[in-house]
């Protein structure tokens, strides 16, 4: 008896530690979390300077609801490459 | 995307060169995904008060409803229809805020996603079917509110589907300096009180006095003053 391992005598407790204790990230997560990362910063940051702009000129002691619906409102991503995938820019106008 | 892979990719170059070599991002992964949950629930907070007071999706005036019916585009069809029920979108406007409003939550984060992303794949339904013209930016949503559901995924797999036993394991970074505990409180109210609580207020006013509940542009939010 005495030669068997701890972890199976209590399996219990071989559990909870590999609970408590998930395993490191492996190389593929570690490569898409990197993708992931620049690909959501680049979408979800704003990144237009006009955004900054609007941000800093709203009079903020008499503010209207449509200054925080546009800040709370805007289209982020990258526009460097040009907006069309194959030709079409896939977005209607947008309204509302 | 394009851009992503490539960056990722040289990151993951530069990464295999450095000694010792990280094994995990866990502190970046939390930040991202503060940014992605505040990203999201401000933005969907700033339809959801359109729709809480309803303003978004009009009552017909008078010119539509003497218009032919064939002469409405899809998008004006299914606006109206909407419009003609206002509590009905009092009640969307209620599940965006509080999608929203959970979102700025950690405890809160995983049902924020989970109504966010069920609401807005709905939306993404209607804005396809009725050509409704916001299609990219509610997918947005859905691909942010998706993005923070991975998160959890696992651990509700592990307890639903296997019934194991699951301890959730959160990573949290340690706020121990005075002035990382004081910016932390100072951000997240200032979010959260302008957001939700100075938003509500002005988007309030806003319905109730102003006669043009929504301006088309930014130029014409006087507009009502005006016509007074």
């Amino acid at each position: 008896m005495s030669t068997l391992p701890v972890d199976t005598l209590r399996p219990e407790t071989a559990a909870s530690k590999t609970q408590l204790r998930p395993p490191f990230w492996t190389a593929w997560q570690k490569i898409l979390f990197r993708i992931a990362f620049v690909f959501f910063v680049s979408l979800a940051l704003p990144n237009d300077p006009g955004w900054y702009k609007d941000l800093f000129s709203f009079d903020w002691t008499r503010l209207h609801y449509r200054d925080l619906y546009d800040i709370a409102r805007f289209g982020s991503g990258l526009n460097i490459f040009g907006n069309k995938i194959f030709g079409s820019p896939l977005n209607a106008t947008p309204l509302g | 995307m394009i851009f992503a892979i490539g960056v990722g990719l040289v990151w993951t170059f530069i990464d295999s060169r450095r000694k010792p070599q990280p094994r995990e991002y866990k502190r970046l992964y939390y930040w991202l995904r503060v940014v992605v949950r505040y990203r999201a629930g401000i933005g969907i907070i700033g339809f959801g008060y359109t729709k809480l007071f309803p303003t978004q999706l009009p009552y017909p005036s008078l010119g539509v409803l003497n218009t032919d019916f064939g002469d409405l585009t899809l998008q004006k069809i299914y606006w109206l229809s909407i419009g003609i029920v206002p509590w009905y979108e009092v009640f969307a406007g209620v599940v965006e805020v509080l999608a929203g409003a959970l979102l700025f939550f950690r405890a809160t984060t995983f049902w924020g996603s989970v109504l966010l992303f069920g609401a807005l794949a709905d939306i993404v339904f209607v804005n396809f079917e009725y050509d409704g013209g916001v299609h990219v930016y509610s997918s947005y949503f859905v691909l942010l509110s998706g993005f923070l559901l991975i998160y959890d995924i696992p651990k509700v797999y592990n307890l639903l589907v296997r019934e194991q036993l699951t301890i959730p394991v959160h990573y949290y970074p340690s706020f121990d300096k005075p002035w990382q505990q004081w910016s932390r409180v100072f951000l997240k109210t200032g979010v959260i009180g302008v957001f939700v609580v100075w938003f509500f207020y002005l988007q309030g006013v806003n319905f109730l006095y102003d006669p043009i509940n929504n301006p088309p542009s930014k130029a014409c939010r006087n507009c009502g003053e005006i016509m007074k």
